[in-house]
């Protein structure tokens, strides 16, 4: 009901007001990008700005798990870890360069991911969220006890390689890829996983082998993530990837949006610069900081964007191969339909 | 030549036998009901068919082969499709995505081939667009193609899942209690569209079903079953007059 108010009070406005705001987008990200590189926004804004990239990534990978795919994945810091220790030691060790570096600690993610997943796909709703929780803790306590990984002194001495535009790069990749996906019949399959596995199955969908598949792409963006965060902090110990760390990427997915990449990319810098904008609060910052978030839940329990695209609203996306004068209805019954 | 040739299927839950040694064979062409009061195992037999239920035993070949072991979607892949009990529609989803996602094991396009947007996929995509109207079409479901699937009216959605099993391409269609929750007037809209959909798609049907007038008025051939046994086969005017289908329903005293 929200939704249709929302599209009368809007109605003929709203792909006008939609292209505004991604025009507005559009300059504000190129503005910053003029601003880091002749050195207008300082170091430690830069340095806030390089974790929201990594956020992006690290939500928009989870979406893929969690808001497409519909099986609710905790393990996510998990994948991190297992990322950031295996770039730091390859740079560390080998000194690689930093592409091959990722590249790498993404593979060998998504093989962890395909391991994990095989079993724990068979498990559905809170169940998998205990299992793939168990897995990030079983990588952190390892990862406490490897005397390569220095164990709870952490690994330091990482050559700081993520630079701001290094990390755009790889986050504009990972929405490139994870949008293509969603919108294919690949990623229609998942969809129709969330929607009814059963009746995805009988309508010849591989379910397990696409679990399966979404859980490790998912697994390699977190571990290349992870990556860029190891080469920008040059240390990491297990207390950066707690289970903390997985809520809070979950946190951003559902505000975003389960199945929304837009909500997760909004939610993304929103929930990293809102803590550093409320610094100024001191010790009440992080009950504003929660107030608002629950706040935002019960006006919008769908999240920012529910399951919409930026594209939606720009009048094509889903409704680019339908007749001439079909975009308002689609734009209408969206409106209607997002509960 | 037989397309689904079921032998001695049995199916145990526990302690519990829901279907004991079903036997069944479908010829090209047929229209087959499967009746009987409820709980005697009918929906059993479709998750035994559709390969939702492993059986406990007995054979099952679809075109010669034998399914019976095999996942859901590999059976869907083959040529078998079935609807639901219980309707289940992608709910959220529009009456549109809802027929296009059943072409998916119908495409080519690789997952490389869909993240760089290769020209394999755009032809692919266009193609399944054109496909997935033309049934949109054929089921007047047209101007409804971009509502939301759970806001279609019930009748509706029984034949978006109708069509939707139909874009899985199969030669032999598995109906589980189409009219449930039919007035008299759909269900006869119903029968027409089952019969139409069967000689249009030249399908093989196999359908559960509880109210008499659609089996009675399609089926060239009805099965009746009761506590997992089947008491009775033959044609619907056998059927209406075989003494264990009456006792079956009724009871004994009815007699």
């Amino acid at each position: 009901m929200r939704g249709e108010m929302a599209v009368r009070r809007f109605g003929p406005y709203r792909q006008t007001l939609a292209w505004v705001v991604a025009v507005l987008a559009a300059v504000g990200l190129l503005a910053v990008n003029v601003g880091v590189y002749n050195g207008m926004i300082d170091f430690y804004l830069t340095g806030v700005l390089v974790i929201a990239w990594i956020n992006i990534i690290l939500a928009v990978s989870l979406n893929l798990i969690n808001g497409f795919t519909g099986q609710f994945s905790l393990g996510h810091a998990g994948f991190m870890a297992v990322g950031a220790y295996v770039s730091g030691l390859l740079t560390i060790l080998l000194n690689w360069p930093f592409p091959v570096v990722l590249i790498i600690a993404g593979l060998i993610s998504a093989l962890i991911g395909l391991f994990i997943g095989l079993p724990t796909l068979r498990l559905r709703g809170d169940y998998l969220a205990i299992a793939t929780l168990g897995f990030g803790e079983i990588v952190r306590v390892i990862l406490l006890n490897l005397k390569i990984t220095g164990g709870p002194r952490g690994l330091g001495g990482i050559a700081p390689k993520t630079t701001f535009f290094s990390a755009e790069i790889v986050a504009l990749i990972t929405i490139i890829i994870i949008t293509n996906i969603v919108r294919s019949s690949h990623g229609r399959a998942l969809v129709a996983i969330r929607e009814d596995e059963m009746a995805a199955e009988a309508m010849g969908i591989n379910t397990t082998r696409y679990k399966v598949m979404a859980f490790s792409i998912g697994a390699a963006f977190a571990g290349i993530a992870g990556a860029l965060f190891a080469h920008h902090q040059m240390f990491i110990d297990p207390r950066s990837f707690t289970f903390q760390r997985s809520i809070e990427i979950l946190v951003i997915v559902v505000l975003g949006g389960l199945g929304s990449i837009t909500g997760s990319i909004v939610a993304a810098i929103v929930l990293t610069i809102l803590p550093e904008a409320l610094r100024g609060m001191a010790q009440y910052r992080m009950v504003v900081y929660s107030l608002l978030l629950i706040g935002l839940m019960l006006i919008r329990p769908q999240g920012l964007f529910g399951t919409k695209e930026l594209q939606d609203f720009l009048g094509y996306g889903i409704t680019k191969a339908l007749p001439k004068g079909s975009a308002r209805q689609v734009a209408s019954n969206n409106g209607g339909g997002d509960r | 030549m037989s397309l689904l040739e079921v032998r001695d299927l049995t199916m145990q839950f526990g302690g519990l036998t829901a279907v004991e040694r079903f036997g069944l064979t479908l010829n090209e062409g047929d229209i087959v009901g499967l009746i009987g009061p409820n709980g005697a195992g009918k929906t059993t037999v479709f998750n035994c068919l559709t390969g939702m239920y492993r059986p406990t035993s007995g054979e099952i070949c679809l075109f010669s082969k034998r399914i019976d072991g095999l996942h859901p979607h590999e059976i869907t892949q083959l040529g078998m499709a079935r609807t639901f009990q219980n309707i289940r529609l992608f709910k959220d989803l529009t009456v549109f995505d809802n027929i296009r996602i059943a072409f998916h094991y119908q495409i080519n396009y690789s997952l490389a081939c869909a993240v760089l947007r290769l020209p394999g996929f755009t032809s692919e995509e266009r193609l399944i667009l054109g496909k997935t109207d033309e049934l949109l079409k054929i089921f007047d479901l047209y101007d409804q193609r971009n509502e939301i699937a759970s806001n279609l009216p019930y009748g509706e959605q029984r034949k978006l899942e109708i069509a939707r099993a139909l874009a899985a391409n199969p030669r032999v269609l598995l109906l589980d209690e189409p009219a449930a929750g039919m007035n008299p007037h759909e269900t006869e809209e119903l029968t027409k569209l089952i019969q139409w959909v069967k000689d249009r798609f030249q399908l093989t049907v196999f359908l559960i079903e509880h109210d008499m007038r659609l089996v009675m008025g399609l089926c060239q051939r009805i099965l009746v079953l009761d506590y997992g046994i089947t008491i009775a086969e033959g044609t619907p005017h056998e059927i209406q007059n075989n003494r264990a289908v009456v006792e079956a329903y009724l009871g004994e005293e009815a007699l």
